[in-house]
């Protein structure tokens, strides 16, 4: 027989919590979570409602009175139709093109001592997180580019973002020396190092930033109402901008009697149809997310 | 201060022009209100108190049947039916077969394929040139408009507003734009008869100290003293009359919040804070007062303005306002669909729209309402203090580099007197509607009938530059209500006056401007709600003239006096 056994003291945190914390835990999340849904929601149930329902404010939850006149509306020309392809197009193009050259510049500055002059391109980099040039000196830049009115202007003027950046180079930075010399010992030159070894070792991060780039290229309005001439070539969150914000003005700024607002359905139908894409993407990337950035954000 | 005189004609160099966005605060500022003097379309004379170029020759619009020309001046004319057929207004396209460029501010959504347009088609054949307009959101507008003359490619025809575009008082100093003084002042005009017809307050008050830089789009002199209330209601409480003084104005919107006029659906007095209606029932200053002595006096100093916020106050203790009235975000559009849904009672909107929108609107969102203008009563049962603005709404101005050929020049002012074709002619309905058959329809009656959006061709409109809609009052469908509004203008105008500043140059202003706006907004706000205590009006005022109130102060009293001498 041996000596009674104590039980192993554990620390607070690791104690079983109590019913009623767990309750009261998930009684504050659940508020939470439904002072965060509601305005989605809201903008949901007034997009699927009648006019007339929408404007007496009975419409609260969901639609008093379901109508999907508003997206009729709004898809009955090409405005919005066109305005999503261009921004979808945008955001694929932009977000690929920005991932290539985020990860092969941030490869290449890895190699500080390989790269002649990287640590240089680096400070330049990061010279940018700290000062912006402004409005117009971008805006001569990117005419004397010969790229004004062209979807390219809203693309490369943020190809790489410096954040991005030295996100996904402190995650390279991490990865264990020996790969490199084992892989160089083989043979493989930087090239097949970057793409066999890197690049899959660092799919967390390259989710991350790929999401950061797309939600960035899917929400731009500046450059496009900057840059762009053709209304046609509008993307969607600028033909947003243009039906929620275009009410205000109208009493307010005194111009009267010609114009009006689009009714508050519609201009809801065009905040969905201008969400819910970039949404989607989200739960594709939710595993990554966390990993990919707290890795690249903290180590290096 | 370093306000300079304006630089005439002459190209826009980017050095020049990029020094001058380097001081942008530092450049002027063009208040928001209107100046003294005559305020009738047809008073003529010189702008900018005395000095400057000679205003442009009245000429007086067709004698049409079923018009109502008011003998008050500045009061809007009156149109109860169209003139059939309409008349021609622009004998010869005025364009030479090239190509012009333009800047315009987008209100709505943007257009639906341009060129495919067979309104735009015929606004091209109708000008004989090939017209290349950018359309830019009006909230993005002073962005755009500094880029573009940062890039040195200033369109031939840009619409300017210094009203949201401060800064463009600078442009206009640094030369990128024409100085039309010469070309339009006097009889000059006469080469172009739709421009001719534009009111003079428009041209007048557009002047940047004297020195005209553009066609303005001319809207109501007085353009926010008529509010609209529901008169159905009010006579079922027991007030058939309009409010005669603050008391009985209060007592009104108090039992539309609390009288249940609806019934059983509840009800306010209005979804927004009705300052300016209420200033002006207390005869606050419209923005400045010049004193006897020549000193100026902001309304914010006056001590009619604490007697106006104490009575603001008493309004929303006594819950007269929604409960969104102080939320952030568009209020404007919830005020509207509130009124027209029959929730409030009461709306403060700008002169044309309550005619041609916030009133039939209403009385199709509430079926039976009955929605009657509404001038402020003086506080006291006496006068109000209607306030005098702009009259205008943005200008059209025309590239210095295009202006410096005559016959482009002369071609591009024939443009924009195409756009601002008079009321009743052909190029009227096609700037301002669309083609007959597809935007447009016509009562052998003699009414111009719009064909509702949803059954007309999605298709780009004219774009927005200077239309004459806004000049006149006529209401299609409502065509009664073209009287009653311009008997509501001539109520507000007797008891008007200008802002003594307007038109003069501040370069504090143009810094500090938005800055003190808010300043004032915030503790006004804050005030009313009863955030704030009116004991801390004083401790507002210290913080309004040390923030840039009295430099502003000083560098319009120098202004006033370069204008005098």
């Amino acid at each position: 027989m041996g000596a009674a056994r104590t039980a192993p003291v554990r620390p607070a945190w690791q104690e079983p919590p109590r019913r009623i914390t767990t309750v009261a835990k998930g009684v504050v999340i659940a508020a939470i979570t439904l002072v965060m849904l509601y305005p989605f929601v809201y903008v949901i149930a007034i997009s699927f409602s009648a006019a007339d329902a929408a404007r007496s404010g009975d419409t609260l939850l969901i639609p008093a009175e379901f109508s999907l006149a508003a997206y009729r509306t709004i898809f009955a020309g090409d405005v919005v139709t066109r305005a999503l392809l261009v921004s979808a197009g945008v955001t694929l193009v932009g977000t690929l093109l920005s991932v290539v050259m985020t990860v092969t510049l941030a490869y290449g500055l890895t190699r500080t001592r390989e790269v002649p002059g990287s640590r240089f391109v680096l400070y330049l980099v990061l010279f940018t997180m700290l000062f912006g040039a402004g409005i117009i000196p971008n805006y001569l830049l990117v005419k004397e580019l010969g790229l004004l009115d062209t979807y390219a202007s809203l693309i490369l003027p943020g190809a790489v973002s410096a954040f991005n950046l030295v996100v996904v180079r402190n995650f390279f930075m991490n990865l264990p020396q020996e790969l490199f010399d084992s892989a160089r010992i083989d043979g493989a030159s930087e090239a097949q190092i970057l793409w066999r070894i890197v690049v899959p070792l660092s799919k967390a991060v390259i989710a991350v930033i790929a999401l950061f780039y797309g939600v960035a290229y899917w929400n731009d309005f500046f450059n496009a109402m900057i840059y762009l001439n053709d209304s046609e070539k509008w993307p969607i969150q600028l033909v947003l901008q243009q039906y929620v914000l275009q009410g205000s003005p109208l009493d307010q700024m005194a111009v009267s009697g010609q114009v009006e607002a689009a009714p508050k359905t519609i201009q809801m139908a065009v905040v969905v149809v201008a969400t819910v894409p970039i949404l989607l993407v989200y739960p594709f990337l939710q595993r990554f997310f966390t990993k990919g950035v707290l890795t690249g954000a903290i180590k290096g | 201060m370093t306000t300079s005189r304006p630089l005439p004609g002459g190209g826009l160099s980017r050095r020049r022009f990029l020094g001058g966005l380097a001081g942008l605060g530092a450049g002027a500022y063009l208040l928001s209100s209107c100046s003294s003097g005559g305020s009738g379309p047809t008073s003529g004379g010189t702008a900018g108190g005395g000095t400057g170029f000679s205003l442009p020759d009245y000429a007086a619009p067709r004698d049409l049947a079923g018009a109502t020309i008011s003998d008050v001046p500045g009061v809007l004319p009156a149109y109860e039916q169209f003139p059939l057929p309409p008349f021609k207004s622009v004998a010869q396209p005025p364009g030479r077969g090239g190509t012009v460029t333009s800047l315009h501010p987008l209100f709505t959504a943007p257009p639906d394929d341009l060129q495919g347009s067979e309104v735009f088609q015929a606004f091209q054949r109708g000008l004989n040139v090939t017209l290349e307009p950018t359309y830019t959101p009006i909230g993005s507008y002073e962005n755009k408009l500094a880029t573009v003359l940062a890039g040195g490619s200033i369109p031939d025809i840009t619409w300017v507003n210094t009203e949201t575009v401060p800064a463009a008082v600078s442009y206009f100093q640094q030369g990128a734009f024409a100085d039309l003084s010469d070309v339009l002042g006097g009889d000059g005009v006469s080469a172009y008869p739709n421009l001719a017809q534009l009111p003079s307050y428009a041209w007048r008050n557009c002047a940047v100290e004297g020195v005209l830089y553009g066609v303005p789009r001319g809207i109501p002199l007085l353009n926010n003293s008529v509010a609209l209330y529901r008169a159905d209601w009010a006579a079922a409480l027991g007030f058939p009359e309009a409010p005669a003084d603050a008391a009985e104005y209060l007592e009104l919107m108090t039992a539309f919040s609390k009288g249940a006029p609806r019934g059983s659906g509840q009800s306010w007095g209005a979804a927004v804070l009705d300052a300016g209606f209420v200033r002006q029932m207390f005869r606050v200053p419209n923005e400045w007062r010049l004193e006897e002595d020549g000193t100026l006096t902001h309304y914010v100093e006056s001590d009619e303005y604490r007697a106006a916020l104490e009575f603001h106050l008493q309004e929303f203790d006594a819950g007269v306002y929604h409960p969104d009235a102080t939320m952030g975000g568009d209020t404007y559009t919830r005020a509207i669909d509130l009124l027209q849904s029959g929730q409030t009672g009461f709306y403060a909107g700008s002169l044309n729209a309550q005619f041609a929108l916030r009133r039939p609107g209403t009385l199709t969102g509430d079926p039976g309402s009955d929605v009657q203008p509404l001038a402020p009563p003086g506080h006291d049962g006496g006068d109000p203090l209607t306030y005098e603005q702009r009259g205008y709404y943005g200008m059209a101005a025309i590239s210095a580099e295009a202006a410096q050929d005559d016959a482009r020049l002369h071609e591009l002012l024939g443009i924009v007197d195409y756009w601002s074709a008079p009321f009743g002619s052909e190029e009227y309905v096609l700037v301002n509607y669309g083609l007959e058959g597809r935007q447009v329809t016509f009562e052998d009656s003699g009414q111009l009938v719009p064909v509702p959006p949803d059954q007309a061709p999605a298709e780009a409109l004219v774009p927005y530059l200077t239309q004459v809609r806004e000049t006149l009052f006529y209401f299609p469908g409502a065509q009664a209500d073209a009287g009653l509004a311009q008997g509501a203008m001539e109520t507000v105008v007797r008891s008007s006056a200008p802002n003594p500043v307007t038109g003069l140059i501040s370069d504090t202003a143009i810094r500090q401007g938005a800055a003190l706006g808010q300043l004032n907004n915030d503790y006004e706000t804050g005030i009313v709600t009863g955030q704030r205590s009116l004991d801390e009006l004083d401790e507002w005022r210290d913080r309004w003239r040390s923030g840039g109130g009295d430099a502003m102060r000083r560098e319009f009293q120098d202004a006033l006096e370069r204008v005098d001498s």
